[in-house]
């Protein structure tokens, strides 16, 4: 019997392989804890300090858990939807086994969505930080990589984002809120990785914090143009009261792996205008008929900017920009009706020069104070080369700062909301 | 004492000699110890049973002949009590010989059988009667009946009448009688051939009479329902057709069901169902060709094809294999397809059987050839492909969207059918990546209180849907449909408030259950449910690398699989033009040549244009 | 003489096309941004240029022995010794294609999938299949081929589509990349290897004879680059030539790149299966071509007894590079330009040894 003899066999093949099986790196999902979130920080005696954010699994699956606590705070006794611990280490993969010795499940980073970097590392370089870390397999190319401008523990320490049950779903948002706002400009680590790499563009990371006590200094930076606030502030200074302390406005900018300053909320935006990332933010600017008011917009990007470079015998780099803006009437504080030919196209000359305004002024800076292409006009500056060793010998990051920029702006009012025409209100006279 | 002694022969060691290779000689001591042994019982046991077979056979022929005349049920009566003590005598002998049943001893019973089935008829009605009771084993054997009469010639002539009790038609059988004993008044002539054309062309008014003078063409005759006639001084045997047995009435299709098309099914009648097929496809060239098939006992096969379409090869190949299967009984079609098929270790089957007239007759017009088995409602059709076992015939009927959208719906299912579960094995073993983070956590968090391994547990849920389908399937008539649910619902339910299963998991494995009843075609729902396990394995050992491995070699084999000549996978397995039917139903009026992997002699189906109304209108008006 | 089977062209084209664009799912795509930087797709359509005239070669001398395969040829027209050796040559091409493939694609395996799983049980595995696709046969292993390919290029071009809005256009400047003496130079000889015409010449008899070699070979070597085009632009559109260098598996980092909304993402696993599948079927044709070559060589009826002893060796070479870079390095080093020679190099000689006798018959007669 041939037959049996071959079917006995192959079933017993089956079998050795399903008990060998065991240990050839098959995981039960109760035999690893999902790291969500990790924090480098300096450490005190040793290099980092990594704080790991564990999920944890039992609460967000609710499944009628009734263990008192509830959703995310880790409140009263239970374990939250997270658990969070921190050690020093001096490499961040390996500090993963030393946090194996109190916990006692495999701990895994496919499921870390965001890297949460302190100012003050950042500062030093990511270089020798990041590069072990794209090695690893396990790792998300496409996890967020966040600055805190306090210490990243104490930022993910105090996170607590109320709406959401799973803790990683915030950063998942995140990632989409920027479009509908731009106040910050979302960078995945990839990303970063290939800016690292780039000679043509520098890196930005978004700012993360810890609102602090008191009101603090907000309204400081926004003080001088009268007005618009909106936006000028960087993380941790927003004055929001209640809810999640947490705080993600403005971006780190990075000179090659090295943070060299801070941009605003409202930087930021001028920083996506210029890329092409903006999709859309309300803004308001100053009333260009009635002076001391606001009118509130919707700001859109209506397309990709032109941006046209041109490098003379010597080298020196002419770039214009062109950008293209639909801003849309959202409020008109003064009540001057501003959806008449002539006095729209005021407005829109009011708005086109304060971003103009904006884009030179957040150009000048990145070529003054950061010395750093953050929007990335090398990779247009490289048409004009044919070959690789010419354009790395033309050094570009290095020729930034003495390029000439000149942005203009372009907006049309398409739309005004609900309300083609504004009637003077009988109040106030 | 007696029991004792039985019950420890029965566990003391005794020799298999038939499994053992060889065959011991019966020792006359053997011999005498089981005679003794068998004796009294035995022959307890015969008297009693011919007892109850006389009386039974009696009040039969009483009832059967009585009516026609008194001198029948005499006769039939003689003949019983002739065969009392006969029956007794034969029972003893086997019972006798029962210890060595299987040995090729023969009797001397089955040589005279022999020598009886391939005799000429005689001219003499007694040693007729003889070899038919040589042939049938009267009088012990009371389904047949022999019936004396005379015909009501002018010298009357003497003859009796053979047939199978039960097998025959009993209106059309008096109607016969009548015509011979009341009727025929006719002179007749002295010679018995001439007889005999006299009794067939102007005295007998069966629909079908043949005249032989073979024992064996009467044996076929009478055990396939009909009528013997043997004549007073005449060599030849008229055989009538009068068949008219039990059978089921043509119902719903069991297995098939559909919600357009025709909703008639096969029986278990060969000629039942011959004619469904014949009266979908009323052409002259509709050819039915009848093979046997059983040493033993011969069962009919019925080959099915279009004359002028179907590919002389094939058909002359699937009649050569037919032919050459050697069994001594046939019992159903799907012993048939084990017998015929190309590819007897492959899990898939290389034959189509289906209970739907229709569907046979559709392939019967690609050029394809049906294979009927008497008493079997399930036909064999012939080359057959793994896309055509998708479908279900009704996607033709229903309008070519519909048919569309039923066809990828059900690939889609027969992928899910085999490896849902194991997928799932693998991305929650060894991929944790891939699930959405707040997926994953859902599935850690259900499983954390689960004290198995995925795979014990997909294993339990996986088993107990087996159980609920073929339990489904044996549960008594009522209880039937709902052990199904009640099984399912409660089974996944209380799984998972024991903490045995995880949610997720009965959703899966229920999904995978539906996706394999959404398979039409049962053999193959089969095999899928096989290779599920396989793939779970595979999943389980070594993730989405081993479903790959696993995908691989199922393709290979696949592909490699050839049904009748024809390569299972065709349109797509060596790529041969699709034509418009194969898994997108394109609209009916494309469908203008017939798979041309079958080689039909006429590859056309329809021409170009097969909407010409949509010309002339055109021109008209213009 | 062997039992061979048959498949059509449809079966041919894809099956040679899957045999050229296995390479991509493995550390090669790095290779060629080394070479060419930004223009690291510039390398293909040179290659292809090379690759189809050496097609052509192939297919001028296969239809002027029509009936023999690329063996029997070189074996007639170099006479017993000769021919044996570059038979030889030619057989140990396959074998070693086959090894390092085998070595690679379980290193792959172990990297993308299967961290803690032991080499040797992925080498087993990958060689199981492709002893499994060789025994059964070049007609099952085309069918296969052509079953799947609806679902590697279905694979492929989600992943491509799934990446369009990480493209960056601005990403393939400098256009000559690391200058064009490097790109169309270098870089077309290193693509121009990629491809297994003699393959494709050891396979003739089964895809229907020299007369239809041509076209086959066009098609299936313009599918096989279009592809391999595709995927090398996006590549370098989505990541920067720098880290494109540096990956081990590109493919793969690009697999883990897929981000489209917060379900679906890190879907790299699925293409787990994908280049699982075209990584065994390469497997079994290499192992296939090695054995069919060695029988052929041999003049035995039959590939068959042959498959095991070979597979065994194939699996034991496989091992023999001490750790994963080496093997990419010997690939890179020693295989590349070792594939010219039986591709381009021996039907080159071929026709010029058989132009030559041509002449001194003209000549003697």
């Amino acid at each position: 019997m041939p037959v049996v003899r071959i079917l006995i066999l192959s079933l017993l093949t089956l079998m050795v392989v399903f008990t060998a099986g065991g240990c050839w790196g098959s995981r039960e999902t109760d035999e690893v804890a999902y790291i969500l979130s990790i924090g480098l920080d300096r450490g005190e005696k040793e290099r980092f300090l990594v704080t790991i954010s564990i999920a944890n699994p039992q609460n967000i699956a609710g499944a009628g858990a009734g263990g008192g606590s509830s959703g995310g705070s880790a409140g009263e006794g239970g374990l939250g939807s997270s658990v969070i611990m921190s050690v020093e280490s001096s490499a961040i993969i390996p500090s993963l086994n030393l946090f194996d010795t109190s916990v006692d499940r495999k701990l895994s980073l496919l499921h870390t969505k965001a890297y949460i970097i302190s100012e003050e590392l950042a500062r030093e370089g990511l270089h020798d930080l990041l590069l072990p870390l794209i090695r690893y397999r396990e790792l998300r190319g496409t996890a967020l990589v966040l600055i805190s401008k306090g210490s990243a523990r104490e930022f993910i320490d105090k996170n607590k984002p109320l709406l959401e049950l799973s803790p990683t779903k915030q950063f998942e948002l995140m990632r989409q809120l920027t479009g509908t706002h731009g106040l910050y400009a979302v960078t995945l680590f990839h990303n970063f990785y290939n800016d690292l790499k780039s000679f043509a563009v520098d890196g930005t990371i978004p700012l993360v914090a810890i609102r602090q006590g008191g009101q603090g200094s907000a309204g400081q930076v926004a003080g001088d143009s009268g007005g618009h606030v909106l936006g000028y502030y960087e993380a941790g200074e927003v004055p929001i009261t209640g809810g999640n302390p947490a705080q993600i406005i403005g971006n780190a900018v990075f000179r090659g792996d090295r943070m060299v300053g801070v941009i605003g909320g409202e930087e930021v935006r001028y920083l996506l205008m210029l890329q092409g990332k903006f999709r859309e933010g309300k803004m308001t600017v100053a009333d260009p008929l009635a002076a001391g008011t606001m009118v509130g917009l919707l700001v859109k990007q209506a397309r990709n900017p032109k941006i046209r470079t041109e490098i003379d015998p010597e080298g020196n780099v002419a770039i214009d920009v062109d950008i293209y803006l639909e801003p849309e009437i959202i409020g008109i504080m003064s009540g001057i009706n501003y959806e008449t030919e002539e006095n729209k196209a005021l407005l829109e000359e009011a708005v086109s020069l304060e971003i103009q305004r904006g884009c030179q002024e957040l150009i000048r800076r990145t070529q003054e104070e950061f010395r750093s292409d953050i929007v990335g006009f090398g990779r247009k500056v490289r048409y004009h080369f044919w070959t690789l060793p010419a354009w790395e010998e033309f050094r570009w990051l290095e020729h930034y700062p003495e390029a000439e920029v000149n942005v203009t702006v372009h907006s049309k009012i398409r739309r005004t909301g609900l309300q083609l025409k504004t009637m003077p209100h009988k109040g106030g006279g | 004492m007696f029991n004792l002694k039985q019950l420890l022969q029965i566990i003391s060691y005794q020799e298999n000699l038939d499994t053992e290779g060889f065959i011991l000689k019966e020792t006359k001591d053997d011999q005498q110890k089981a005679g003794k042994k068998d004796q009294g019982q035995a022959a307890a046991d015969s008297k009693q049973r011919s007892g109850a077979g006389q009386q039974q056979a009696g009040a039969d022929a009483q009832k059967d002949d009585g009516k026609v005349e008194q001198q029948a049920g005499k006769d039939g009566q003689n003949q019983v009590s002739g065969g009392e003590d006969e029956g007794a005598a034969d029972q003893n002998k086997r019972s006798r010989s029962r210890r060595s049943f299987r040995k090729p001893v023969p009797s001397s019973g089955t040589s005279a059988h022999r020598a009886a089935e391939d005799g000429e008829v005689s001219a003499s009605l007694e040693e007729n009667r003889e070899s038919i009771r040589q042939l049938y084993g009267l009088p012990g054997n009371k389904d047949v009946i022999i019936r004396d009469f005379t015909i009501n010639t002018v010298p009357p002539v003497r003859c009796f009448a053979v047939f199978i009790d039960g097998l025959t038609d009993k209106v059309v059988q008096d109607l016969l009688f009548q015509a011979l004993m009341a009727f025929a008044g006719q002179a007749a002539p002295a010679s018995g051939e001439k007889l005999v054309d006299l009794v067939k062309d102007s005295l007998m008014p069966g629909n079908q009479v043949s005249v032989t003078a073979s024992f064996r063409e009467f044996l076929d005759g009478v055990n396939y329902g009909g009528t013997a006639l043997f004549l007073e001084g005449c060599g030849k045997v008229l055989l009538v057709e009068t068949k008219g047995w039990e059978h089921r009435t043509v119902d719903r299709p069991q297995s098939e069901q559909t919600i357009n098309g025709p909703q008639e099914a096969f029986t278990e009648t060969l000629r039942t169902n011959t004619s469904l097929i014949r009266k979908l496809l009323k052409s002259e060239q509709l050819t039915t060709e009848l093979l046997t098939v059983g040493c033993r006992v011969r069962t009919y096969v019925a080959v099915m094809y279009l004359r002028d379409l179907a590919n002389p090869d094939l058909v002359a190949e699937v009649k050569r294999r037919i032919e050459g299967v050697k069994v001594d009984y046939l019992a159903d079609s799907g012993v048939l397809e084990q017998f015929i098929e190309d590819h007897p270790y492959s899990l898939n089957p290389t034959t189509l059987a289906t209970e739907r007239p229709d569907r046979v007759a559709s392939k019967i017009m690609e050029g394809k050839v049906a294979i009927l088995v008497d008493g079997s409602p399930f036909v064999l059709v012939v080359p057959s492909t793994m896309y055509e076992q998708l479908h279900t015939g009704e996607e033709i009927y229903r309008r070519w969207q519909f048919g569309t959208y039923v066809r990828y719906l059900r690939a889609l299912s027969f992928l899910a059918s085999f490896l849902l579960p194991g997928l799932y094995l693998s991305l929650v073993l060894f991929h944790h990546e891939m699930l959405p983070t707040e997926l994953l956590l859902a599935i850690a968090g259900n499983r954390e209180r689960v004290p198995f391994p995925s795979i014990m547990e997909v294993l339990m849920m996986e088993f107990a849907l087996e159980f609920i389908r073929e339990a489904g399937l044996r549960v008594p008539g009522v209880m039937g449909t709902t052990i199904g649910i009640v099984g399912a619902l409660i089974l996944g339910q209380a799984a998972v408030q024991a903490n045995i299963v995880s949610p997720i998991l009965v959703i899966l494995v229920s999904v995978t259950g539906l996706a394999s009843f959404a398979i039409p075609y049962y053999s193959l729902a089969f095999t899928t449910r096989i290779y599920r396990f396989i793939y779970i394995a595979l999943g389980a050992t070594l993730g989405f690398f081993g479903i790959s491995i696993g995908l691989f070699i199922q393709v290979l084999l696949t592909s490699n699989l050839k049904s009748f000549g024809v390569p299972y996978l065709v349109p797509t397995g060596p790529r041969t033009s699709a034509g418009a039917d194969v898994v997108t139903r394109l609209p009916i009026f494309f469908h203008e040549s017939r798979p041309d992997y079958v080689n039909p002699q006429d590859a056309t189906r329809a021409p170009k244009v097969s909407r010409t109304w949509l010309k002339r209108d055109r021109g008209e008006r213009r | 003489m062997i039992r061979e089977g048959s498949f059509g062209p449809a079966e041919a084209v894809i099956l040679l096309a899957i045999s050229n664009i296995a390479r991509f799912f493995l550390p090669y795509p790095r290779s060629l941004a080394e070479i060419g930087g930004p223009a690291a797709w510039l390398t293909l359509p040179g290659g292809l240029l090379i690759v189809l005239a050496g097609v052509y070669v192939m297919s001028v001398i296969l239809n002027k022995y029509p009936g023999k395969t690329i063996i029997e040829i070189i074996e007639e027209v170099f006479g017993p010794v000769l021919g044996t050796v570059f038979n030889l040559v030619t057989f140990s091409f396959f074998l070693a294609v086959g090894a390092l493939f085998t070595r690679e694609f379980a290193e792959a395996m172990i990297i993308t999938a299967l961290p803690e799983t032991p080499i040797s049980v992925i080498t087993v595995a990958f060689l199981a299949m492709g002893l499994a696709g060789a025994y059964l046969g070049i007609e099952a292993l085309a069918r296969a081929s052509r079953l799947s390919y609806l679902y590697v290029l279905g694979g492929i071009v989600l992943l491509l589509l799934a990446m369009i809005p990480q493209c960056n256009l601005d990403n393939l400047f400098p256009l000559l990349g690391r200058g064009p003496l490097q790109v169309l130079g270098n870089g077309s000889l290193s693509t121009a290897g990629v491809t297994e015409i003699i393959l494709a010449g050891v396979l003739v008899q089964a895809m229907g004879g020299a007369g239809n070699f041509l076209s086959i070979g066009f098609r299936a070597m313009l599918l096989a680059y279009g592809i391999a085009l595709a995927l090398m632009v996006t590549l370098v559109m989505t990541i920067h030539y720098q880290s494109l260098a540096e990956f081990t598996l590109p493919f793969y980092q690009l697999a883990k790149l897929i981000y489209l909304g917060r379900f679906f993402q890190r879907v790299e696993a699925v293409f787990v299966i994908i280049w699982s599948v075209v990584g065994a079927l390469k497997i079994a044709l290499t192992l296939y071509g090695a054995t069919v070559s060695l029988t052929r060589l041999l003049k035995l009826p039959d590939y068959r007894p042959l498959l095991w002893p070979l597979g065994l060796v194939m699996f034991i070479v496989s091992l023999l590079p001490p750790d994963m870079p080496a093997s990419v390095r010997l690939d890179l080093v020693f295989l590349r330009p070792f594939a010219l020679v039986p591709n381009y190099l021996i039907p080159l000689l071929v026709l010029a040894v058989y132009w030559l006798r041509g002449r001194g018959r003209r000549a003697g007669s």
